[in-house]
């Protein structure tokens, strides 16, 4: 994709220091940044809206505010897609836009020094790399930072009226 | 002095807003032979306070047209002048002129000067020199010393006049006539004797009795004095300050009428306070500050007697209720060395004496004494805080839900307290819930005052007569709906204004009175607003409106119905008109006017007869945040149906279902066949019954068209919230929004005409 290597460049800028939190999906551990969180809940019940891709559970009421939740599970095939107590879901802030986003569970804030983001090498991913930020290095740990309110704003995500035509 | 005042500026901009829409309909309003001395009020309180308030904030471009305009009115509404209808129009001029300059500062910029300065002119030439009726309380100066008139030309240039000597103090004699209302309200009359104070030495010289005070002794005490003794305040005011600024206290809680203020010279003040009776006039060679009383008596009846209490007695014996004192006979500074200073010019016009009017009987004011300025009786909310409250009152509806629910599972007898309570929260968030919806109604003349002006620029450009009558002014509908509807509406109007009603020659060759008649109504009708638009004019012209849409290639037969035909001047760019306007005849606007009462889910109506009239009948919804509506069950998904699209519910027989060719199902409904809509397999879910036999069929209907829904069990009815799915996510096809139902979670609302789309595609 010419448009991932040449916006690499970009993305590494972007990546300045800053806080993350980190949340696990399945066995990888992932990072956005801290400002987009509106907050952090238990998974409740959806209500589940028809003819909608599967990773999209539905809506809930979010102290009045319909708020659509996303499996990010289910939308990177990651994990065991289960719904339990340690279930949690991140309230997202992201272009004026409440959106949930449904994972195995919250870690914790970590601040990134540039020197510890690493670029995204070329790989497959089902994320496209381009809406990764880079690879953060905590100690042993891996975080892929991502770019959380361009991919939640993505086509992909089918979250956005102008983008209802994309597919999974 | 480093206040940020820009923070208030928001607060000035609307109110300045709101007081000139109220101006600008109270002239409207205006009985120009009968004026209400009550409205002239109410239009000067506005036109002063926006210049308080421009004055404040340093939009001196304002404060100067208001100036000019404040000094008319004030003659005006004192009586001096006459309102004529050229005031009227340039005094809706001036208004036109603020408003730009309102704008022009809400953006920012600073607006043309020219047309103020024009209406400046206008104004000044007005309230001077043109006025035939200005100089005639000199020629009908009667027996009773009434001191010269300044000539009102002087205005201009007192306004500049430096103060002789402004240090110097003098004193007033302030008498203000009680009226119930001010009886009821000493805290009003404490508050401006704290105001009064602030200006100088103040001596209350007699106060009436509050009302509420007076007890028995009180009253025996009152009978010996005499019942005519009238309720009034007098204060006597040593200071420098001069009149108008005294006015101006008293401008807000009474009229003009009720307040008499008489100067003094200092040398006199220490002489007996009585100095009013006419012993008083011994001091001057001219005449002196006449007190208001004898002045106005003069013309009635007969002079003051030399007893002040006699001559006040005396005097309200003209007058049955409680004094409308004729304006005040501010004393003129040409007169007095000492008063040349006079800061604000409004004072020169309260120098001359009302114009006499031998004839007139007590002013009509008399009959409404209580003329004070009316209390604020509404409060500027931000409409973020009114939905923010009403979403807050949403859960708490949802939490006194969860704890119903959790309490139903008590023992009812052990803790019969408790359930009592939750009865009555239950009861109360209703009411709570109920009353905060309301905040977001208003009537509809917010909309249907600017029409008023609109008909008559209009009218006069047109030179058509036309007279509008709005009925069900209070009809109340959401906020949101009153901003969309004014624009559809002024189309409307406009239309009837120049396609509807003829001019006048030809009205009256067709045997219709000259004057036009255009009747804006709204009223409530089940669920739904009515708007409706009529007029008596020309009608709708059947063949015309063929005719140019045959030439615009609009398939079309002789046969349609008149309705169709109507319905064919919604069309882009349709018009009948034979020339194009700067008023209408582009054909915009029917469009637009379907169109956007269509986007607030509301509808469009014509009638008309040829030659009769024609009436445009406009349907809203009531609200757009509240919907009536069915909730039904299809598995364990709850689902919302609008109740105005519902026809009926029931239960089908198996022979009534039928297949047509082995795909679609229809159900025959007394002798209709409707396609029957299977819920489940629209929003692929699961259904606890698959067989319509089993299940509910719910029978829709918009524009005409019909269907039957099959669901599984109606839920129940109720009022639910419209929520936006769009807010934060899409739209989504047979979805149109989400509510929060009792227990806190989301049911969808069905958009019925996409759904009876869908089953028709």
């Amino acid at each position: 994709m010419n448009e991932t290597s040449t916006e690499l460049p970009e993305q590494t800028s972007r990546a300045v220091a800053g806080e993350y939190l980190t949340f696990t999906l399945g066995k990888e551990e992932y990072g956005i940044d801290i400002l987009k969180v509106q907050e952090i809940r238990g998974y409740d019940s959806v209500t589940r809206i028809a003819n909608t891709p599967e990773f999209i559970k539905g809506v809930i009421n979010l102290r009045g505010t319909i708020v659509p939740i996303v499996d990010l599970r289910i939308r990177f095939n990651l994990g065991k897609v289960e719904y339990d107590d340690f279930t949690v879901v991140i309230i997202l802030n992201v272009r004026d836009r409440v959106v949930g986003i449904v994972v195995d569970g919250v870690s914790d804030v970590v601040t990134l020094q540039p020197g510890q983001i690493n670029a995204v090498p070329d790989l497959v991913s089902t994320i496209d790399t381009k809406y990764l930020i880079g690879l953060g290095t905590v100690g042993e740990r891996m975080l892929i930072l991502v770019d959380i309110e361009s991919l939640m704003t993505s086509q992909e995500m089918a979250l956005i009226d102008n983008a209802s035509t994309a597919t999974t | 002095m480093t206040i940020d005042m820009s923070q208030f500026y928001q607060v000035f901009f609307e109110e300045s807003a709101e007081h000139l829409a109220n101006m600008e309909r109270m002239l409207l309003d205006l009985d120009v032979d009968a004026p209400n001395v009550d409205d002239l009020n109410a239009i000067f309180r506005a036109a002063h306070s926006i210049k308080g308030g421009s004055g404040t904030f340093g939009f001196t471009d304002m404060t100067e047209v208001t100036h000019v305009l404040e000094s008319l009115l004030d003659k005006l509404r004192k009586g001096e002048m006459a309102p004529r209808n050229d005031m009227i129009d340039a005094f809706l001029e001036a208004t036109d002129v603020l408003k730009e300059q309102l704008n022009a500062h809400i953006n920012g910029t600073e607006a043309d000067k020219g047309p103020a300065e024009a209406i400046i002119e206008k104004l000044r030439a007005l309230a001077s020199g043109e006025v035939p009726d200005a100089p005639a309380p000199q020629q009908v100066v009667e027996p009773s010393a009434r001191p010269v008139a300044p000539a009102a030309p002087e205005i201009a240039s007192t306004e500049t006049n430096p103060s002789a000597d402004t240090a110097k103090p003098h004193t007033f004699h302030i008498t203000l006539a009680a009226t119930p209302d001010l009886l009821k309200q000493p805290n009003r009359i404490e508050g401006l004797v704290g105001e009064l104070e602030q200006l100088g030495q103040l001596e209350i010289l007699s106060a009436p009795e509050p009302a509420k005070d007076k007890k028995g002794k009180d009253k025996k005490k009152k009978k010996k004095q005499g019942d005519m003794q009238p309720l009034q305040w007098k204060f006597r005011l040593t200071g420098t300050t001069e009149e108008e600024t005294i006015r101006d206290i008293f401008a807000f809680i009474a009229t003009p009428e009720q307040v008499v203020i008489e100067h003094e010279p200092a040398a006199v003040a220490s002489e007996t306070p009585s100095q009013e009776d006419d012993t008083g006039y011994g001091f001057f060679d001219t005449p002196p500050t006449p007190a208001a009383e004898e002045d106005g008596y003069g013309f009635f009846g007969p002079l003051p007697e030399p007893v002040p209490a006699a001559e006040i007695d005396q005097g309200y014996g003209f007058f049955s209720d409680p004094p409308a004192t004729p304006a005040p006979a501010a004393d003129d500074h040409a007169g007095y060395g000492f008063f040349t200073e006079i800061a604000t010019p409004a004072p020169i016009q309260a120098a001359p004496p009302p114009p006499p009017k031998p004839a007139e009987p007590p002013r009509k004011t008399v009959e409404k004494p209580a003329a004070a300025s009316p209390e604020s009786t509404s409060i500027r909310v931000s409409v973020e805080k009114v939905d923010q409250l009403i979403n807050l009152v949403g859960e708490l509806v949802i939490t006194q839900a969860m704890l119903a629910q959790t309490a139903s599972k008590v023992d009812p007898v052990l803790y019969e307290e408790l359930i009592n309570s939750m009865a009555q929260l239950e009861r109360n968030t209703r009411d709570l819930q109920e009353a905060v919806m309301s905040i977001r109604m208003m009537p509809i003349s917010f909309v249907f005052s600017r029409f008023p002006r609109v008909v008559r620029d209009l009218a006069s450009k047109l030179d058509k007569q036309v007279e509008l009558v709005t009925v069900g002014e209070n009809t109340e509908l959401d906020k949101g709906l009153i901003e969309k509807i004014a624009d559809p509406l002024t189309h409307l109007v406009r239309n009837s204004l120049d396609h509807g009603i003829e001019p006048p020659d030809k009205r009256v060759a067709a045997g219709k009175p000259a004057k036009g008649t255009i009747t804006l109504s709204a009223s409530h009708q089940g669920g739904n607003i009515v708007i409706e638009v009529a007029d008596d004019g020309a009608g709708l012209n059947r063949e015309k409106i063929l005719a140019k849409a045959m030439e615009r290639g609009i398939p079309v037969s002789d046969n349609l119905t008149d309705q169709q035909v109507w319905q064919l001047i919604f069309a882009p760019g349709f018009s009948t008109a034979e020339t194009v306007t700067d008023v209408s005849g582009r054909g915009v606007g029917m469009d637009v006017v379907m169109r956007n009462v269509t986007e607030m889910g509301g509808s469009v109506e014509i009638e008309s007869v040829f030659g009769v009239g024609t009436k445009i009948t406009v349907r809203l919804p009531l609200t757009l945040a509240i919907l009536d509506g069915m909730t039904v069950a299809v598995g364990d998904n709850i689902y919302v149906i609008p109740l105005n699209l519902i026809v009926e519910t029931l239960q089908p027989q198996a022979e009534d279902i039928k297949s047509v060719t082995g795909r679609g199902k229809v159900v025959h409904v007394r002798g209709e066949y409707l396609p029957l809509i299977a819920l489940h397999e629209i929003f692929r879910c699961e259904p606890l019954y698959t067989d319509p036999t089993e299940g509910v069929l719910v029978l829709i209907e918009d524009k005409g068209k019909k269907a039957a829904l099959f669901i599984d069990t109606l839920v129940g009815q109720q009022q639910v919230v419209i929520k936006s799915l769009e807010t934060n996510y899409r739209k989504v096809p047979g979805i149109s929004g989400a509510t929060i139902m009792g227990d806190g979670k989301v049911a969808l609302i069905l958009d019925i005409p996409a759904l009876i789309k869908m089953s028709v595609s």
